[in-house]
């Protein structure tokens, strides 16, 4: 056996196992009946994983992520706790702002496995590659925002991939729980740190559950390159008037999916998902984004904004569904994509499935070039073409990235994706500001 | 509010078409295999070609799959059980009209279809389809002095086998999926149309299709033609008896639109629905699909969809040419538990190709109604163009609406919009309208025609108002 299955252990259930062995073992178990998913599923059409799966990935050696990879996302005014290797490293991180309890996932498991039954593995079902995070991942995170407490400081996770000379895989699992009532940021970043050779998997795992009247911002940035992908799944839960806000920006990568779940388990909750994406080169970025109202009186607002260039693959799949009895739903679905070369592919399916009749649903997609008279203006105002195009391509996506609440994250954000456009650099003093 | 007795009333109202012709059928018995369509085709005196073509069609059938890809449900369907033709016994050449049994031109009566000539003025040229059978063309005379071929596909085989062996299958091939690599192999009889070089077909021409004997499925193709220049306008039309086991409709439609020629395709499908508990009803499976071969050639599909227990069906158009335009309106019903999953495909292969699609679903009781369009872009449509606007309407809380729009492109130049919304009937309209004094079922009536009615706009007259009466038909019971 070789590839990616033969890294799951067989599904020989263990005596008088918990609730945890129960899940690790079913995921197992699913995956060697099913095994990974190919074209023919519609989830993955358009993105293959084939070498994926056909590789075999050896387990990143657990060392403290390279100074450098955390050194050049600056001073963001973030609190700040970094995960290599599939584990966190947190002896460096000092200690977690007020109202926050971080622990490492191991250690709480350890302490404690029956406060977690229930809140692991309930937010992402062990399904294609979250099986085969439930099966391998070893440590986390678990993030506790204690009920009532206003966290002013963002609470960020740095994931650090450290691709080596052969290929590496890292199975890394983060919960976070904002308790009722209780506001804060919090940021996932992935980055890889530079050198190797070799592709670098993250098969990532996050799981968020929103307390009734918590209000949750989630920032999630990959800064892929052509050696890291990213397998990541994240879930997340809400209860009674709860907020949740997700800002999610994925710019490039050999292959970046994401496959967002937004639950509604309470009345009245909202959820407003944005994102934006940039793929150039040989990228493929692919964002799945599923949202079930299953409690009535929410709202969810998806909105989502491409820039493909180069030979660039971006994929966007959003379903949207309104259960029976979850009366007074309102969704909306929004994909606008920019087509910046020749060569760029933009796949959109926003969806929605509705089975009860009050409620409000819509949704949009566009694909289009950068528009010609806008275009003109710009260069009658003796602005090169080249930057004219990164002017209009950068204000595309910024109205996304104008969304996060955090301005220091706003201004890396912007210099994250300014840094991959033409002339970006030339930009940057007066634009990013 | 309506008193509820009233309600009971209009759910007790049966499908008006439902009736069952009492004519004696030549019907084969149900199976399927070679010999069956070996049968099929001695019967109908096809030349040796088709014969293979048909044999090829079922080898690969046996050898395919029944999608389950499609948001509907119902249980296997036994393809032994089914018989695969069926014709009104009736003297084999017929001259004139008179000759038609007068039963069938009754049943054809009842149904309103202008097929008699003394309903010349209507001025419609009518080829009707009686289960497995086409039974009489109309206005032949006329139509052949404009040069217009327009027959049964059955009789284009024996007389016009070049244009036919030329075209038949080259939109949607044998192999395209399950239900038209089934059809190729059974198809028993169609419409044929070719409309020669720069004419304008001087009157809309029409096929009535109707199941009516049981246990029977219906497979027709129907392939046209439209030269440089021409212009043709087809409406389709369909009604089926009522009973209480599933029958099966799988047809083919091909059309062909050559450099500045153009077609409309206007379909009113009513086949029986089945009853209010889902007994029953035609499963319809049909594949539809248009080439815009030619510069500048056009091709618009028109399809009010009240019918069908099923309906799976995605009338599609490839935009070769350059400055190929495809169109797509569409108004679909599902009320009690009828279940349809239609859309379109546009795909934009030339360079500056245009597409517009316009689709209104409606669904009430448990009916559930998906929408499923693709829009394709391909690398060298450039400047190509579309724009989608699909909305929904529900009726009540026990009926679903889906909307699956795929979107693929890989031109930059290219400019791809897609609208959709879902909503119910707003209580204020409603109020609205019943503070004038309208019945809640006629508020309701106005609100979705209304909703319709961009769609209705594209039928051709005698059509909308056709179409207008069933949509009204098909909710009552809807409301309360």
């Amino acid at each position: 056996m070789s590839g990616l299955i033969s890294q799951v252990p067989d599904p020989a259930p263990s005596a008088g196992a918990g609730w945890l062995a129960t899940l690790r073992h079913e995921a197992a178990a699913y995956l060697h009946a099913r095994g990974f998913p190919g074209k023919k599923h519609e989830a993955w059409r358009f993105t293959s994983v084939r070498e994926i799966v056909e590789t075999t990935f050896a387990p990143e050696p657990a060392e403290r992520a390279a100074p450098a990879a955390l050194d050049a996302l600056g001073d963001d005014g973030t609190w700040r706790v970094a995960i290599a290797a599939g584990r966190p490293w947190l002896d460096g991180a000092g200690a977690a702002p007020d109202g926050v309890t971080v622990e490492s996932l191991a250690d709480a498991l350890a302490r404690d496995p029956a406060a977690l039954e229930g809140q692991l593995g309930a937010g992402v079902a062990a399904q294609d590659f979250a099986a085969l995070n439930a099966a391998l991942f070893t440590d986390g995170l678990v993030v506790r925002i204690r009920a009532g407490a206003d966290v002013t400081t963002p609470l960020h996770v740095v994931h650090v991939a450290t691709p080596g000379e052969a290929p590496r895989a890292a199975y890394p699992r983060v919960l976070v729980l904002a308790e009722p009532g209780s506001r804060a940021c919090v940021v996932e970043s992935f980055v890889a740190a530079p050198g190797g050779s070799a592709r670098h998997l993250t098969n990532v795992v996050t799981e968020v559950a929103v307390g009734a009247n918590a209000h949750l911002e989630h920032v999630r940035v990959t800064e892929g390159t052509d050696r890291t992908v990213q397998l990541a799944s994240l879930g997340v839960r809400l209860a009674r008037d709860a907020r949740y806000a997700s800002r999610v920006v994925t710019l490039g990568g050999a292959l970046s999916r994401l496959d967002l779940f937004v639950r509604f388990e309470g009345a009245g909750a909202e959820a407003l998902l944005d994102g934006v994406y940039h793929v150039d080169g040989q990228d493929h970025v692919d964002h799945h984004v599923r949202v079930d109202h299953v409690a009535g009186h929410g709202t969810s607002r998806t909105r989502y904004r491409g820039l493909a260039d180069g030979r660039g693959h971006a994929v966007f799949d959003a379903i949207g569904v309104v259960h029976r009895g979850a009366a007074g739903s309102a969704v909306h679905q929004e994909n606008r994509n920019l087509l910046l070369s020749d060569a760029a592919t933009v796949h959109t399916k926003p969806h929605l499935e509705i089975d009860e009749d009050d409620v409000a649903a819509s949704h949009g997609a566009t694909v289009g070039a950068l528009d010609e008279a806008q275009l003109f203006y710009l260069r009658a105002r003796a602005v090169p073409l080249s930057e004219a195009r990164s002017i209009l391509t950068f204000a595309f996506a910024r109205a996304v990235l104008d969304g996060i609440g955090h301005a220091p994250l706003v201004a890396r954000t912007s210099e994250a994706l300014l840094s991959r456009l033409p002339e970006g650099a030339a930009l940057r003093g007066g634009l990013s500001a | 509010m309506t008193a509820p007795q009233d309600i009971e009333g209009i759910l007790a109202k049966r499908y008006d078409a439902g009736f069952v012709t009492d004519i004696e059928q030549d019907t084969a018995p149900p199976g399927l295999d070679e010999g069956t369509i070996r049968m099929i085709s001695g019967k109908k005196e096809e030349p040796s070609w088709l014969l293979d073509w048909r044999l090829e069609a079922f080898a690969r059938w046996r050898r395919m799959r029944e999608p389950r890809w499609a948001k509907v449900e119902y249980p296997a369907i036994d393809y032994q059980a089914i018989s695969y033709y069926s014709a009104p016994k009736q003297k084999p050449k017929l001259e004139s009209l008179d000759e038609v049994d007068p039963k069938l031109l009754e049943t054809y009566a009842k149904l309103g279809i202008p097929l008699h000539e003394q309903k010349l003025l209507a001025g419609v040229a009518v080829d009707a389809v009686f289960d497995s059978v086409s039974v009489a063309t109309t206005f032949k005379a006329k139509l052949g002095e404009a040069g217009v071929i327009f027959c049964s596909i059955s009789e284009a085989v024996r007389e016009h086998p070049e244009l036919v062996r030329r075209y038949l299958g080259s939109v949607v091939p044998t192999t395209d999926n399950f239900f038209a690599a089934l059809n190729s192999a059974v198809f028993t009889d169609g419409s044929f149309v070719y409309v020669p070089k720069g004419v304008r077909c001087p009157m809309e021409l029409s096929t009535y299709f109707r199941i009516n004997a049981s246990n029977t499925g219906q497979f027709e193709r129907t392939l046209i033609v439209a030269d440089e220049g021409s212009y043709v306008s087809y409406l389709e039309g369909c009604t089926a008896p009522m009973r209480d086991e599933n029958q099966l409709h799988a047809a083919v439609v091909e059309l062909v639109a050559l450099a500045d020629a153009e077609i409309k395709y206007s379909t009113v499908q009513n086949w029986y629905p089945g009853d209010e508990n889902g007994v029953g009803g035609i499963y319809n499976f049909v594949t539809k699909r248009g080439r815009c071969a030619g510069a500048r050639s056009k091709i618009a599909w028109t399809q009010v969809e009240t019918g069908s227990a099923i309906t799976w069906k995605y009338p599609s158009c490839i935009l070769e040419g350059e400055g190929s335009v495809g169109e797509f309106y569409s108004v679909a019903l599902s009320n009690h538990y009828q279940q349809a999953d239609t859309g379109t495909k546009m795909i934009h292969v030339g360079p500056n190709t245009r597409s517009t699609i316009v689709s209104k679903g409606i669904s009430a009781g448990h009916g559930q109604q998906t929408y499923r369009g693709g829009v394709t872009i391909a690398r060298g449509a450039t400047g190509a163009r579309n724009h989608t606007q699909c909305d929904s309407l529900l009726i009540g809380n026990s009926c679903g609406a889906h909307t699956i729009p795929y979107v693929d492109v890989q031109n930059r130049t290219a400019q791809v919009e897609h609208e959709a919304t879902t909503s119910r009937i707003g209580e204020d309209q409603l109020f609205y309208c019943r503070a004038r004094g309208l019945s809640e079922e006629d508020a309701v009536g106005l609100i979705v025609n209304g909703f319709c009615k961009e769609v209705l706009n594209e039928l051709p007259m005698e059509f909308a108002v056709e179409a207008q009466k069933l949509l009204g038909i098909s909710l009552e019971g809807a409301v309360g």
